[in-house]
């Protein structure tokens, strides 16, 4: 069974999940309650809004690796990585208040945070280093394959939680192999560079309805096959 | 929603969509959360890596130092003698006055205190409102900062198509849905850059797009390129025509569904039009 550690949500008709509760169209590993590790990350910040501080370093223990392979990915310097890891951690702190949990679980919040936080990063690198006209020039080329030689561990902290995490990647890395190979570049361009469609298809030469085609499907695809995924259960 | 998330709408569709969902509309709510999640689980294939050891610690430096009170030991007091009941009162009396002062002088530092307090906070907090408005002008520019860098770079793409020694300029007219609306067609075969410039053009409507066609004579259509037209009714693309491709006869615009048309067959309604001598 894969235990689905990101809520899917579809709100009922009533409007969003408020946090702590649980609303039976919500796609979870059970039909009716969050799977536990995602219950903890709610908790966490919770406190954290609460001004715990503890209940911060937690949720470092338990992200940190996730946050750091994905601004390893965006970002081509380690130490600018180390950088944007702090500052995603040090901006929940100071904006704990905002989190609203009907947008999507912690994790959802995380990823999304640490991905614009990069995107911010790169093009304030691009501006400083002068204007380029060609996007294929100032885009850094990302091979979506692990980098070898980089020491890939699980941070977190709970020994129970490392099978879990093991079977989600597994479960994304299947779905991701389940796109075809341009509707996933191009996922991935817009994800890890942050390019546009208009520069994606700049790049690849295709016109720019080809490439919002690819996207919509690859991530409607990428949709469906998570959600069977999760709802295949034990 | 997925071209929303990935910054594929024109900023007017985005804006439109944006203020959409800020209006509350659960349905949109909801479908945007799912498809973030989505969007998110996109990284959840890499393996985790661990940052520098030293992070950890200094986030926690960074963090406030929060208020701990220290257990103190007792003040070892020393012994006293036993007062009498006439040296009690009379020690009494001669302590009253020093400790209505000291109470009055008390309560002076408190009300201080809280007043200088009051004070502070009030700075602060409009020092952070202000930080807030400023942090939210700053993302406002850099947006448009952004969206001019595009309007430049294509522009510098179009001079560098129109100094092509082979470049031909086509202009199509407006056809009855738009009789007013205009475009022009710059195209380099040795480029292989096919440009359009459309002008004064009316939005689509929803779920769909405009696509251009390079029709060669006694040839099917050739689809060459789709966009969607702003708040000033511009609107711009880039295609390439493959190499084989006959001499031009028409190259027309067509209202078609968003994204396109299907496997590259007009079924819209003409827009505009130009027709080769």
């Amino acid at each position: 069974m894969v235990q689905w550690a990101i809520l899917l949500y579809t709100p009922p008709t009533g409007g969003p999940r408020p946090l702590g509760s649980a609303s039976a169209d919500s796609f979870e590993a059970s039909p009716s309650t969050p799977s536990p590790a995602t219950e903890q990350d709610y908790a966490l910040m919770e406190a954290i809004g609460r001004g715990d501080q503890s209940a911060l370093v937690r949720l470092y223990d338990r992200h940190s690796g996730l946050i750091f392979a994905i601004a390893r990915k965006m970002l081509a310097d380690r130490e600018a990585a180390d950088e944007l890891v702090l500052d995603v951690f040090w901006e929940i702190w100071r904006k704990a208040g905002r989190y609203d949990s009907a947008r999507g679980c912690p994790k959802t919040y995380l990823v999304t945070l640490t991905r614009s936080r990069a995107i911010d990063r790169r093009r304030r690198k691009t501006s400083a280093s002068g204007r380029d006209a060609s996007v294929s020039a100032n885009v850094v080329r990302i091979d979506v394959s692990s980098e070898p030689g980089v020491m890939a561990r699980t941070t977190s902290t709970d020994p129970a939680q490392a099978p879990l995490l093991a079977e989600n990647r597994a479960a994304v890395r299947l779905a991701l192999a389940g796109l075809e190979p341009e509707q996933r570049q191009a996922i991935e361009s817009a994800f890890y560079e942050g390019l546009t469609h208009t520069e994606i298809a700049e790049r690849t030469q295709r016109p720019l309805g080809t490439i919002k085609g690819w996207i919509r499907q690859g991530l409607t695809k990428l949709r469906d096959v998570l959600r069977r995924e999760f709802e295949a259960g034990p | 929603m997925p071209l929303y998330l990935t910054d594929g709408l024109e900023p007017a569709e985005r804006e439109a969509l944006r203020k959409h969902i800020a209006s509350g509309c659960p349905r949109c709510a909801g479908a945007l959360a799912e498809w973030e999640t989505t969007f998110a689980a996109v990284p959840l294939a890499l393996e985790d890596q661990a940052p520098a050891p030293a992070l950890r610690q200094t986030l926690i430096d960074q963090l406030p130092a929060q208020e701990v009170s220290p257990s103190r030991p007792a003040a070892s007091v020393p012994a006293r003698k036993p007062m009498t009941l006439r040296h009690k009162l009379k020690h009494q009396s001669t302590l009253r006055p020093f400790a209505m002062a000291a109470g009055f002088a008390g309560i002076l530092v408190c009300i201080s205190a809280w007043v200088v307090l009051r004070e502070s906070r009030a700075i602060r907090s409009n020092y952070t409102d202000q930080l807030n408005r400023q942090k939210s002008d700053i993302a406002k520019l850099e947006e448009r900062l952004g969206t001019a860098e595009q309007r430049l770079r294509l522009a510098d793409q179009t001079n560098e198509l129109l100094r092509s020694p082979d470049v031909r300029i086509y202009a199509l007219a407006g056809a009855d849905p738009q009789p007013t609306a205009s475009a022009k067609i710059f195209w380099s075969p040795s480029q292989n850059a096919w440009r359009v410039e459309a002008q004064n053009m009316k939005p689509a409507g929803p779920g769909k797009t405009y696509e251009v066609w390079y029709i060669p004579k006694g040839q099917p259509p050739i689809s060459a390129g789709i966009f969607d037209v702003d708040a000033t009714g511009h609107g711009t693309s880039i295609a390439k025509i493959p190499q084989n491709a006959g001499p031009l006869a028409i190259a027309a615009i067509t209202d078609e569904r968003a994204g396109g048309s299907i496997g590259g067959v007009p079924k819209g309604q003409i827009q505009l039009a130009y027709k080769a001598e």
